[in-house]
């Protein structure tokens, strides 16, 4: 294990951060809603992280500040912090928030899934990998990678029902 | 230059089509992609005009277990050759439009991302995740590994023949092209020039039409010309911030002196760039002449144009020539080359 103990932060409430507004026009079934960093963050806040009985958002791996939306152009921007410059599941960490969007989000959506500067020491090979749709594609038809990221995945489905 | 869409091709179960390769006239269009399927999509009816017409011709599956991610013809249509994620090549032979699958290439560890036949038809190249290209001796129905090559330090995504000479390019995740050719006399292949430009994964690789010139399509979002002055390829022109997003293919149509250059985006869109080789009075230029946005809904993964008709082939002119496109939304369309201004998409589907 890369980081024996790490610092386990409390997490915040699902509705944190959104005006009256915002939750009233979430509410309606008629508005058009755009796709927004909160719902980016809810849908990969409950991931776990895949060495620690943590999730991302406890580990601060992800955090909102990290995610930036561009509903109009459909573009969806994550960096997301391993918890130490070394750690060696930082690919599969990225791997994970990936497969979560590709998921579900809207299939218009470009998703871009990067390190947050300066907190890997590989920060540019994994950033790379991450982002080759070719090495993503056939990583996901590998049964065993691809268990070991439902398995990151687990919690986030459970808390959605 | 603008495309306007000229059919649709809709049967990969809505899943990512990867790859597309016309037979060498043109009559016969092949598709693959992550429905580990390959289709042949062809014409019946002879309005060449109204660009319908194109149907699914056949389905060849059970080749590979996993995503087919490349199909090419050989010179003489005779045969198919596909690869897959599965670490696997496979030469399917066409007699009479029935295929059957007649040799399964095995040398690669992984991933065979690219597939092509040389233009004598005798040899095959594949390349992929295990960093290798290897080039396969064809006599009929059996393939022998003539060469294996590690000139790349990752991932190999592409492998394109020159078009008359036993001269092979790659090119790859470790963002260069490599060239590899037998010395005279020698059977030995090995890697002759490396070309260093791009900043990042080089996804495509293209000879021009005598193969003077080689074109590359890079994550960068940029185009490069490489031109052979002397024995060597260099760079001769740059065209950078092509796409608003990685560009995954391009494809050449035209004569030894210029050309289009079709290209392929994440962004969704498909660019058409007008190619001047170099000549005794001019350097060589890229210039961008269109862009169709919204080509599918989804990455563009591969563009092909469609070969002309034998005796059409010297014609000067770009319009009415038609390219296909295969994309993550599932989608295979053809276009055809008109003058103008882009507007916005109708997709007829």
């Amino acid at each position: 294990m890369d980081n024996a103990n790490p610092t386990v932060y409390a997490a915040a409430s699902e509705q944190a951060g959104r005006s009256a507004e915002d939750l009233a026009m979430e509410a309606d079934p008629n508005a058009r809603d755009p796709i927004d960093s909160l719902e980016v963050f809810d849908l990969i806040r409950h991931i776990k992280d895949p060495e620690h009985p943590h999730t991302l958002e406890q580990l601060r791996v992800a955090q909102l500040q990290l995610i930036s939306v561009d509903d109009s152009r459909s573009r969806v921007f994550v960096h997301f912090s391993p918890t130490i410059p070394h750690c060696s599941m930082a690919t599969l960490i990225g791997l994970s928030i990936r497969v979560k969007l590709l998921r579900t989000l809207p299939t218009r959506f470009k998703i871009d899934v990067n390190i947050t500067p300066g907190t890997h020491a590989s920060e540019a090979a994994v950033n790379k990998q991450l982002n080759d749709k070719e090495r993503v594609a056939a990583a996901l038809e590998n049964e065993n990678l691809l268990s070991v990221v439902n398995k990151c995945l687990a919690g986030v489905d459970q808390h959605e029902q | 230059m603008r495309l306007e869409e000229v059919a649709a091709l809709q049967g990969h179960e809505e899943l990512r089509v990867w790859h597309i390769a016309w037979s060498p006239s043109g009559a016969t269009l092949a598709s693959c992609g992550e429905d580990k399927t390959i289709r042949l999509w062809g014409r019946h009816g002879a309005t060449e005009q109204d660009g319908g017409g194109w149907c699914c011709q056949a389905v060849l599956e059970e080749g590979h277990q996993r995503t087919i991610r490349c199909v090419a013809w050989s010179p003489d249509t005779r045969f198919l050759a596909s690869c897959s994620f599965d670490g696997t090549a496979s030469v399917w032979e066409c007699i009479e439009n029935e295929f059957d699958c007649v040799a399964s290439l095995e040398g690669h560890e992984n991933e065979v991302k690219g597939v092509a036949w040389a233009a004598s038809g005798s040899l095959l190249a594949t390349c992929g995740r295990d960093k290798a290209v290897f080039i396969w001796e064809a006599e009929d129905e059996n393939f022998e590994v003539a060469a294996v090559m590690h000139s790349h330090t990752q991932d190999v995504k592409c492998v394109a023949w020159h078009p008359h000479e036993d001269i092979l390019a790659s090119s790859s995740y470790d963002d260069t092209i490599r060239l590899y050719s037998r010395a005279p006399g020698d059977d030995d292949w090995r890697c002759t020039s490396t070309l260093s430009g791009h900043t990042s994964t080089v996804w495509c690789v293209c000879f021009t039409a005598d193969g003077r010139g080689i074109l590359s399509a890079s994550d960068d979002r940029s185009i490069i010309l490489w031109e052979k002055q002397g024995e060597l390829y260099s760079e001769a022109a740059r065209l950078s911030e092509v796409h608003e997003r990685a560009i995954y293919t391009l494809s050449w149509t035209g004569s030894t002196a210029h050309g289009l250059v079709a290209a392929g985006s994440s962004d969704d869109a498909i660019s058409i760039t007008q190619v001047a080789l170099s000549s005794t009075n001019n350097p060589a230029s890229l210039r961008k002449d269109g862009m169709q946005p919204s080509a599918h809904q989804g990455d563009v993964n591969c563009v092909a144009w469609r070969p002309l008709p034998e005796d059409q082939q010297d014609a000067a002119s770009m319009v009415g020539r038609v390219v296909a496109s295969a994309g993550d939304d599932g989608m295979v369309r053809l276009w055809r080359c008109v003058e103008g201004e882009a507007s916005d998409t109708m997709h007829l589907d």
